[in-house]
């Protein structure tokens, strides 16, 4: 077990210098902060435009939400592909480690990254657009936070394994990425959508979240706890699956030799 | 070969090159769907008499926007990748001449995908955009393709000088969705923000593309007394960008990238 978290804590700091380590401190920030602080910003200010009310908790608290969830889905997904443009796919598929390691440890940084983002998110809803932070029940924002980011993961590991057999991931990714936010109840209620569509949306992690992390805002309630359970039951649901697809194609992959020639 | 020729050949097999990539295919057909989706959804309560426009040019912008910041950056850090970047600065036809070309190819591209915005509005959500003044409206077009271009010429060579372009082309993204007002007016913003605003061609494209597709019926929520103003704002900006792209290689990018050497390594 300890030997187990040594490995785990080794990767998330490979993880943190790997991605983070070329990054001049401003373009940090600029990730860190002020991308997510202007993403809030600027949907604030249409929301604020559009429905002429001057009430955007909604988006303010969608987009702290999605800042923190959906960096995680791309980063969990590219693992294996960037492994295969660095040519060590193939070592990590021989690694003694469980893979959950591999994914895992890379989640740690992207998820305390997340985080911060989203705490600077929240702090431009409050001081630009005046949201109540009084009533706010802190445990269960950031559990609402850590849960969403836990099943968008899961859904990141099910896209990683799909790139082993797909050459483009990052295009899968960034349809999702991009979908997600359109469909999630991110910007407006999913109740505005067909009826298609918002089941399309309920089987995907971060929409139940978002709730959450809405009634969280407004103090919490019993309704919080249930909305967490079901996203983290779709985010156990996506992670079984992805993990399952990607075991067997890694598998197919090896039986086949074509771990290198997506 | 001719200057224009070169141009011309450049921007071709950009376009060639780009549409080969399937992450340009998402830029430029599968994009503007999602803006405009995000876009309806969030108008589409609105009292606002213009409701078809804002959703249109606003998140058909928000999609050229990201096509040419992406493509600005990504396309240089792919020839100094592919270890091409050396060989186009010493090639025959002058470096700008074909990063302009690369440019004009990449804008036309993104002005596909605002075209685009439009036809997914009405063919998929029934959002009618009204076009007040259609001949303003061509003016207007042809007036942003070139601001655009000039922008992304003198963006380009900036992210020539950084090897966190992508990065940086990442990152920018909301900030000038901002500035520039994109799906709200520019008169919301606080006064030391205009500024910047102004400086960039998206607010003037925005304040004359209003301008010609609802007319008066958009004033109370433009900054610019009329059309002309805005679009002369445009043509004059776009210049600014084209002098400024000029000077950034004549000056800086030469200096420091050929007579000292760093091009690849920058």
């Amino acid at each position: 077990m300890t030997e187990a978290m040594g490995a785990f804590g080794r990767i998330a700091k490979l993880a943190f210098r790997e991605s983070y380590g070329v990054f001049s401190p401003l373009v940090y920030i600029l990730f860190l902060l002020v991308r997510p602080m202007t993403q809030v910003l600027f949907f604030g200010l249409a929301a604020r435009f559009a429905t002429g009310n001057p009430d955007v908790t909604f988006q303010v608290v969608g987009n702290a939400v999605q800042v923190c969830a959906l960096s995680s889905l791309l980063t969990v997904a590219d693992v294996l592909v960037n492994e295969r443009a660095n040519g060590t796919l193939s070592l990590v598929t021989l690694a003694a480690k469980n893979r959950f390691m591999i994914f895992g440890g890379r989640l740690l940084v992207v998820g305390s990254h997340g985080l911060v983002s989203s705490t600077a998110a929240l702090a431009v809803g409050a001081l630009i657009f005046g949201v109540d932070l009084s009533q706010v029940h802190w445990p269960a924002l950031v559990l609402s936070l850590v849960v969403t980011v836990m099943a968008t993961s899961a859904l990141g590991v099910a896209l990683g394994g799909v790139g082993l057999v797909l050459r483009d991931l990052n295009l899968v990714g960034n349809i999702l990425m991009v979908g997600m936010m359109a469909i999630c109840g991110i910007q407006f209620p999913v109740t505005q959508l067909p009826g298609w569509l918002q089941v399309v949306a309920y089987s995907l992690p971060m929409t139940r979240g978002a709730a959450a992390a809405r009634l969280a805002m407004a103090g919490g309630g019993p309704e919080v706890w249930s909305l967490l359970g079901t996203e983290a039951l779709v985010g156990c649901i996506w992670l079984v699956v992805g993990y399952g697809l990607y075991l067997w194609l890694e598998r197919k992959a090896r039986v086949y030799g074509t771990l290198d020639l997506y | 070969m001719s200057d224009l020729t070169a141009v011309l050949s450049s921007a071709r097999s950009q376009i060639g090159n780009s549409m080969a990539r399937t992450m340009m295919k998402n830029v430029v057909f599968i994009s503007p769907l999602f803006n405009v989706v995000v876009a309806y959804y969030l108008f589409r309560r609105s009292d606002l008499p213009n409701f078809g426009d804002q959703v249109v040019i606003g998140s058909g912008l928000m999609t050229l926007w990201g096509t040419i910041l992406w493509s600005s950056a990504t396309d240089i850090g792919r020839e100094r990748w592919m270890g091409t970047l050396e060989i186009l600065l010493i090639a025959p036809v002058r470096f700008p001449t074909v990063l302009l070309g690369k440019i004009l190819g990449n804008t036309l591209l993104g002005a596909l995908s605002v075209g685009l915005s439009w036809f997914y509005s009405w063919a998929l959500l029934g959002v009618r955009m009204t076009v007040a003044h259609p001949l303003q409206l061509a003016i207007t077009v042809v007036a942003a393709i070139f601001a655009f271009v000039g922008f992304a010429l003198m963006l380009a060579l900036l992210f020539t000088l950084s090897r966190n372009a992508n990065s940086i082309a990442n990152g920018l993204g909301y900030p000038l969705y901002v500035v520039s007002g994109l799906l709200f007016p520019l008169t919301v913003l606080p006064v030391w923000v205009l500024p910047i605003g102004l400086s960039l061609p998206l607010a003037w494209a925005r304040e004359a593309l209003r301008w010609a597709t609802t007319g008066a019926v958009s004033a109370s929520t433009l900054l610019t007394p009329n059309w002309a103003v805005a679009a002369g704002g445009l043509v004059t900006v776009g210049l600014v960008y084209f002098v400024a792209a000029y000077g950034l290689y004549r000056y800086v990018f030469d200096r420091k990238l050929r007579q000292l050497g760093q091009l690849g390594v920058s």
